[in-house]
């Protein structure tokens, strides 16, 4: 798909081709608009003109990379690198080009290198963090992606693989933080998913994955004031969320089931508050669609074959 | 044997003052309506149960149906790169089998999930795969694992760790910050002042050529 910017990006390609800025313009369209086998064929006719240009080399190997011919990006980010190896973006790419060539210790050795040159090069400090989770080096990766969300509080994979590292290293209540952090910055998709079963197997449910029709949503806990069915503003969040995916499926109808130990009568008000706010939040949401239940005991839940018991709970089940 | 008349109707009136004695009266509030509200749709735990693994067994005929839509679409990718470019007709027959799965797909997605079709079609122009749009959707959950095995964990690792060697990033497995289930369709979230979730890509972009030297 070509940018609305197409025309001007050419002129200053034609006006500026052949030195390193029209290089540079030239490079990053073809690649933020994937049009990969262009960009090689127009960076291979630079190089038969300048062989030793490093930008012509570089950009031929990151399309190359892009372009999954892996052995042929690694063979242009060398020379790029060689040619310039004071350029830690260089050799960023370079390891990426022998991760791509499941070459690991150079791939390693070269993000090293990158943050030798650049000690603020962020991409090269996640992906040596990487390769460090992978080779079993918990302690290093989790210096590493510590030192990234420094930086950045909520890059996502330094939050997601900061607890993966604490996991392993078995530091349970360090990593019980970690993953609600992930989840409080990352509350959707398969990794959060992924991340409130890790939080669910170590007892702590202030997440949970509910199977809402087809759909796996995680809600974080449906919270009450103390001793009452008032819901607390995070409970109501979470219910706007669950909302937000019944109103767009109106011919679904679930299960509201509050769990109170020894308190019937609260249960049964907290699932009708949750009914209620649901009903009045989302007008789309017809009331028959939401069943109420409610229940005196501890709710039971499995987590693979671990049985946990939680005095208080909501939980939510598509009514077939 | 011949009962009395008398005794029956005694024993009737202990049985029935037992009741109302000796059982509190919230112990009815399942099976009759509650100040003349709504009754309980589940009354104990083996109906909750039950609810839950027809829910479960439902979600799961979907999900394969999605999958089937999938290999279909991944089929019909193939089937266009396998044909001899020059030939005309066999690069239009092959795209139009391609454009023929990914609607039926697309249907599929929409009708299971309740994110539009157009939505959809947004996601996939945002540059998203179909395995990302569903992972983004909540489908497919059972992916991953606990990492309990070695195949799980390395799975999950993979996942975890996987490089982008067209951006450089590292958050193309992850959802959107802040997000809630409907973000991916292109629907606000719950918190949209944090900006976009690449800021894992760091300094340097693609701006490699005119990097520090």
């Amino acid at each position: 798909m070509r940018s609305k910017y197409y025309p001007i990006i050419l002129c200053i390609m034609i006006f500026f081709s052949g030195c390193a800025v029209g290089q540079m313009v030239k490079g990053d369209y073809y690649l933020s608009e994937t049009e990969y086998k262009h960009g090689i064929e127009s960076f291979k006719k630079d190089l038969e003109k300048d062989p030793d240009s490093p930008e012509a080399r570089y950009y031929l190997g990151r399309l190359y990379l892009a372009d999954n011919q892996a052995q042929n990006a690694l063979t242009h980010l060398e020379k790029a690198s060689a040619i310039k190896p004071q350029n830690p973006e260089y050799r960023f790419w370079l390891g990426l080009a022998f991760a791509a060539n499941k070459m690991k210790k150079q791939e390693w050795e070269s993000y090293e290198g990158a943050l030798k040159l650049d000690p603020d090069h962020i991409k090269s400090r996640i992906y040596l963090a990487h390769t460090q989770l992978e080779r079993g080096l918990y302690e290093d990766a989790l210096k590493n992606y510590s030192q990234v969300l420094d930086k950045i509080p909520n890059e996502p994979s330094s939050l997601y693989n900061r607890a993966l590292a604490l996991k392993e290293l078995k530091r349970i209540q360090e990593e019980k933080i970690a993953w609600k952090e992930y989840l409080n910055s990352y509350p959707s998709g398969l990794m959060s998913v992924n991340a409130v079963n890790h939080l669910n197997l170590l007892g702590d449910f202030s997440f949970r994955n509910h199977l809402i029709g087809i759909r796996t949503i995680p809600l974080s806990h449906i919270g009450f004031k103390p001793f009452s069915s008032d819901l607390t503003p995070e409970g109501m969040s979470s219910l706007d969320d669950l909302g937000s995916v019944l109103k767009k499926k109106t011919d679904l109808s679930i299960h509201i089931i509050a769990y109170q130990k020894n308190n019937k009568q609260l249960a049964e008000q907290k699932a009708k508050q949750i009914k209620k706010y649901l009903v009045e939040k989302f007008p789309e949401i017809p009331a028959s669609n939401l069943k109420v239940s409610w229940f005196d005991v501890p709710e039971k839940i499995k987590i693979e074959n671990n049985l946990f018991s939680e005095d208080e709970s909501v939980n939510f089940i598509t009514a077939i | 044997m011949k009962i009395n008349r008398a005794s029956l109707v005694m024993s009737l009136a202990l049985i029935f003052s037992f009741t109302f004695v000796f059982i509190p009266v919230h112990a009815f509030s399942q099976t009759t309506s509650f100040d003349g509200e709504e009754a309980a749709s589940l009354t104990n735990a083996a109906q909750v149960q039950k609810a839950e693994n027809l829910a479960q067994a439902t979600a799961d005929k979907a999900q394969a149906e999605i999958e089937k839509a999938e290999n279909n679409v991944a089929a019909a990718e193939k089937n266009l790169a396998s044909v001899n470019p020059t030939d005309t007709t066999a690069v239009k027959a092959a795209e139009e089998k391609l454009a023929d799965a990914v609607e039926a797909l697309n249907h599929a997605l929409a009708n299971s999930t309740g994110v539009s079709a157009s939505e959809i079609s947004d996601m996939r122009a945002s540059g998203m795969g179909w395995g990302q749009i569903a992972h983004a959707l909540g489908l497919h959950p059972g992916t991953l694992g606990l990492g309990h095995t070695k195949s799980e964990k390395d799975k999950e690792q993979a996942m975890a760790t996987s490089r982008d060697f067209s951006k450089g990033t590292a958050d193309k497995n992850h959802g959107q910050k802040g997000s809630g289930p409907n973000k991916a369709s292109g629907e606000k979230g719950k918190d949209t002042s944090s900006g976009k979730s690449s800021e894992g890509s760091g300094k340097g972009g693609s701006q490699g050529g005119g990097g520090k030297n």
